[in-house]
C-alpha cells in the first residue's frame, strides 16, 4: 500500500490519549458498519472517499462507497492480490497473471506491464505494492524479494536481504515520507526496515503471539510517524515507530465465526482515509469490510464476549485412507488422524512441532496416507520438503487416541525432486497424492503444472495441460478408473487426463448449475462420481465420471449444513463426503445425495441423529 | 541427576569407538550410526558432546553429498534444546558435536538425520533423564 494519512489525519485516529491495549480500544473510533463483499477481498485502498478491494475469488476489484454503495468493478483480472493509490491511479498486482494493471481512479485500464518481463526479471506472485513519484516497489512474493521499478515498468534492481536470513514471501511494502522503506516479511514473522538508500536499517519481530511478535504480518500502512502491521493470523494490527518500538495493538478476536461487529477474524488489510473520515479493514475469509469511525470520543469497549469455542484452524487439504482421515492444522503446526469407522470421526492422534527443521511443520499444506504402509506424508512451504513420518496404530482395533504413534522417518528436497522436470520457478510443491499404481503426484503451484512420479519417487512427466489453453492454478487432484482429475482454480474448471498424461476434456466451465467458480478440491466415490468443493459458491457440486453435472448442495452459511469456503473433500470407505468447511473451522459429512449427516468442530459434534438446538429467537421475533 | 541411554548395543570398533559406543540403524535401514556421549552420563543442566561414526548398511562409502544433522527434542512437550549445538566433522563419517544440554528431567529423542542428494532419513535414540 502507498503511505497513507498525514500527521493531521493520524492525530484523530490514533489520538495520544489512548492507552494501547489488548482489544480494549478502537483506534480508529467505533464501529461503523459492515459491507458484505462475497469476492475474497485481500487488500483494500481508499482514494479520494472510494474503497478499492482487490478480490481474488472473483478476479475483480471493487469500487465502493464507504456506505457500501457500489460504483463501479474492474474485471478480467485473475487474481488480484495487492493495490495502490497514488496521483489519482490505481495499481493492482495480479497474482494469477504475475503482472501490473494501472487504472484511472474511475477503473479503466491504463497501462500493464510484468509479462513481458524475462528469466530473473519476471515476477511471480506480486502481493502489496508502494509507490514514489519516480519508483514503483513491489513484493514479489513467490520469488522471496521486492523489486524495484520504475512508473512504465522498466526494472530498476531489488531491496538487499537482511544480512541474518533472506526475505521470506514478502507480503507488502510501504514506503514514507523520507523515501524510507518497510518490508512486511510474512515467511520469517517480522519487519524489516530500509533508508531510503536501500539498505537494510533494522529488523524486529519473530512468530509468536506477545506484543512485539507476529503470525503472519500481511499488510503495513505507514501513518503519522507509525507503522501499523497487520498481524494476521494474531488477528490485531500493531503500531510501531520507525526504529522498531512496540507501540500498541489493537483487535479483539471474534468469538465465533462471522461476529463481526468490530472484532477482527484473520483480517487481510487495512485502510485509512486521507481525511481521517473513516478506516477499512477487509477480512477475505468472512468476505467483508469493515468500517470503522474515526472520532476518539465514540471509544468502546467491546468487551471479552462470551467464552470461545474450541475450534479447529483447519487447513484446506484432507485425505482419507481405509478409514483414516488425516488433516492439518497449519497455525497450530499439527497434524490429525481420524478413524471414521463410526458416526462421528474419531481422533486418534495429533503430532507436530513448529520449526524448519526435519521432522518439524511450518507450514503444511499438501497430505497424503496410506494405512496399509502406515504412512503419512506432508508437504512443508516454508521448508520445501516432503516429509514421511510413520503412524503405528491397529486400524482394526478400537479408536483411541494416543499421542505417542507418530515418528518422522525421512524427508525429499521438493528441488531435488523435481530436478529432472526442469522447472522454470523453485517448485512450491502444495499438493502430494498417488494414483492406485502407486505413482506419485505433486502439484507445483508456482508452476501450474502436476508432476508424475514413480513409486520409487523417480521422475516421470509432468501435466501442465495444453499449450494454447495451460493450467493456470491446479489445486487438488483425484483418480478415477481411466482417468485424473485435475482442479484449476483460476480455470474454474477440472482437467482430466489419462494415465498416459494426455488431456482429454475439462468440465466445470460451461453455463448452468454445473457452472465452477472458484473450485479448490476433487474426490471421487465408489461408482466413479466426482465431487468437486467450490469456495466462492460454498457448495458441493457432483458431476458423473465425464464431468455431466448431477446436483449440489451447501450455500453461504454456518448452520448444520452450509459452508462457508469449503475446501478439501474428500469420500471414506462408507461413500460418506466429508468437506473441509474451512470458514466455519469445522468438519462436515453428507450422504451422496447431499444430505448433512455430521458437523464436527475441535470441542464437539453434531448429527443428523443428534442436530442441534434451534437458535434461539431474536428479541425482534426474527430467527 | 543422572541419565539413562535406553537403546543400548555394546561392541568395540576398530574406529575408535568403545564399549561405551550405542549403534543405531536409521529407519529406512541405509545407515548405521554408532555414538558415545562425553562424559559417558548425561546429566541434566550439564552440557556435552556426543562423539558420531555414520557408515552405509551396505557397506560403500559415504556420498560427498553426505550430510548429518543432530538435534534432540522432548516429544512429549513440543520441543527441544534451548540452544544450537555446534557440529565438527573430523573425518569422513566421523562427527563430533558440541554444546548439547538437557534442561528438563522427562523422555529426551536424540534425532540423527541422515542425508544426501536431498533425501533424508533417521536414526533415533531415546534418553530419559530421572
Amino acid at each position: 500500500m502507498s503511505a497513507l494519512g498525514s500527521v493531521r489525519t493520524m492525530l484523530l485516529l490514533l489520538p495520544m490519549s489512548v492507552s494501547f491495549s489488548y482489544g480494549a480500544d478502537y483506534w480508529f473510533g467505533p464501529f461503523r458498519q459492515e459491507i458484505e463483499s462475497r469476492a475474497l477481498p485481500v487488500d483494500v485502498v481508499i482514494g479520494n472517499g472510494v474503497i478499492y478491494t482487490a478480490n481474488s475469488g472473483t478476479g475483480t476489484v471493487s469500487m465502493v462507497e464507504a456506505s457500501g454503495k457500489t460504483l463501479g468493478i474492474i474485471e478480467h483480472l485473475l487474481q488480484p492480490s495487492g493495490l495502490a493509490f497514488f496521483n489519482q491511479k490505481l495499481w493492482v498486482s495480479d497474482a494469477g497473471s504475475h503482472t501490473m494493471h494501472v487504472y484511472d481512479s474511475q477503473g479503466k485500464l491504463l497501462q500493464s506491464w510484468g509479462q513481458d518481463l524475462q528469466g530473473e526479471l519476471a515476477l511471480c506472485e506480486p502481493a502489496g505494492l508502494a509507490l514514489t513519484s519516480h519508483r514503483v516497489y513491489v513484493a514479489d512474493q513467490g520469488n522471496n524479494r521486492v523489486c524495484v521499478f520504475d512508473h512504465s515498468g522498466k526494472a530498476l534492481g531489488q531491496l538487499p536481504d537482511p544480512k541474518d536470513k533472506p526475505l521470506k514471501r514478502p507480503a507488502d511494502v510501504v514506503v514514507t515520507a523520507d523515501g524510507s522503506l518497510f518490508v512486511a516479511d510474512m515467511g520469517n514473522n517480522r519487519v524489516v526496515a530500509y533508508d531510503p538508500s536501500g539498505q537494510v536499517t533494522r529488523v524486529w519481530g519473530d512468530w509468536g503471539a506477545f506484543p512485539g511478535l507476529f503470525d503472519g504480518p500481511i499488510r503495513l500502512v505507514w501513518s503519522a510517524d507509525r507503522l501499523l502491521v497487520m498481524d494476521h493470523r494474531n488477528h490485531r494490527v500493531q503500531a510501531f515507530s520507525a526504529d522498531g518500538t512496540f507501540l500498541g495493538l489493537w483487535g479483539e478476536h471474534s468469538n465465533k465465526p462471522h461476529e463481526g461487529g468490530g472484532n477482527l477474524h484473520y483480517p487481510n488489510a487495512l485502510a485509512i482515509e486521507e481525511n481521517g473520515t473513516f478506516a477499512v479493514i477487509c477480512e477475505a475469509i468472512e468476505d467483508r469490510l469493515q468500517i470503522f469511525d474515526p472520532h476518539p470520543e465514540g471509544i468502546t469497549d467491546p468487551g471479552l464476549g462470551p467464552p470461545q469455542e474450541e475450534r479447529f484452524h483447519l487447513g484446506k487439504q484432507i485425505k482419507i485412507d481405509d478409514g483414516i482421515m488425516v488433516v492439518a492444522e497449519p497455525e497450530k503446526h499439527n497434524v490429525l488422524l481420524f478413524d471414521l469407522r463410526s458416526d462421528i470421526p474419531v481422533n486418534i492422534t495429533k503430532f507436530g512441532e513448529r520449526g524448519e527443521g526435519y521432522g518439524l511443520m511450518m507450514h503444511t499444506s499438501g497430505l497424503w496416507l496410506n494405512v496399509a504402509a502406515k504412512q503419512v506424508m506432508l508437504s512443508d512451504l516454508a521448508s520445501g520438503r516432503l516429509q514421511e513420518f510413520q503412524v503405528d496404530f491397529d486400524p482394526k482395533g478400537p479408536p483411541k487416541y494416543r499421542s505417542d504413534m507418530t515418528q518422522f522417518v525421512g524427508s525429499f528436497e521438493s528441488i531435488g525432486l523435481t530436478e529432472e522436470a526442469q522447472p522454470r520457478k523453485t517448485p512450491r510443491l502444495t499438493v502430494l497424492d498417488a494414483d492406485p499404481s502407486g505413482r506419485f503426484y505433486l502439484i507445483d503451484e508456482r508452476n501450474a503444472c502436476v508432476y508424475v512420479l514413480d513409486k520409487d519417487w523417480q521422475y516421470q512427466y509432468t501435466l501442465k495441460g495444453k499449450k494454447r489453453r495451460p493450467l493456470l492454478k491446479p489445486t487438488d487432484l483425484a483418480f478415477g478408473k481411466k482417468w485424473v482429475y485435475v482442479v484449476d482454480q483460476l480455470a474454474g474448471s477440472v482437467i482430466v487426463f489419462n494415465y498416459k498424461g494426455k488431456q482429454k476434456f475439462r468440465f466445470g466451465t460451461g453455463a448452468g448449475a454445473g457452472k465452477l467458480g472458484r473450485p479448490v478440491s476433487v474426490a471421487l466415490d465408489s461408482a466413479g462420481k466426482v465431487y468437486v468443493s467450490d469456495s466462492i459458491a460454498h457448495r458441493i457440486v457432483k458431476y458423473t465420471a465425464k464431468g455431466k453435472y448431477i446436483t449440489h448442495w451447501g450455500g453461504l452459511g454456518d448452520e448444520m449444513g452450509k459452508l462457508w469456503y469449503p475446501a478439501g473433500v474428500a469420500i471414506d470407505g462408507r461413500d460418506r463426503v466429508v468437506v473441509v468447511d474451512y470458514g466455519n473451522h469445522r468438519l462436515q459429512i453428507f450422504d451422496q445425495q447431499g444430505v448433512w449427516r455430521v458437523t464436527q468442530s475441535a470441542s464437539r459434534a453434531f448429527t443428523w441423529k443428534r442436530p442441534p438446538r434451534p437458535r434461539p429467537a431474536t428479541p425482534g421475533g426474527k430467527p | 541427576m543422572t541419565g539413562m541411554i535406553c537403546v543400548l548395543m555394546y561392541f568395540i570398533g576398530s574406529d575408535g569407538t568403545t564399549s561405551d559406543t550405542q549403534t543405531l540403524e536409521s529407519i529406512r535401514g541405509t545407515y548405521q550410526v554408532r555414538y558415545v556421549t562425553d562424559p559417558k552420563v548425561i546429566v541434566l543442566n550439564e552440557p556435552f558432546a556426543i562423539d558420531i561414526w555414520v557408515h552405509r548398511s551396505d557397506g560403500n562409502k559415504l556420498h560427498a553429498s553426505f550430510e548429518l544433522v543432530v538435534d534432540a527434542r522432548m516429544p512429549q512437550h513440543r520441543h527441544g534444546m534451548n540452544r544450537i549445538p555446534k557440529k565438527t566433522r573430523l573425518t569422513d563419517g566421523h562427527y563430533r558435536v558440541e554444546g548439547m544440554l538437557f534442561h528438563m528431567p522427562g523422555s529426551w529423542e536424540i534425532y540423527f538425520d541422515l542425508s544426501r542428494a536431498g533425501r533424508s532419513e533417521r536414526a533415533r535414540a531415546v534418553v530419559v533423564l530421572d
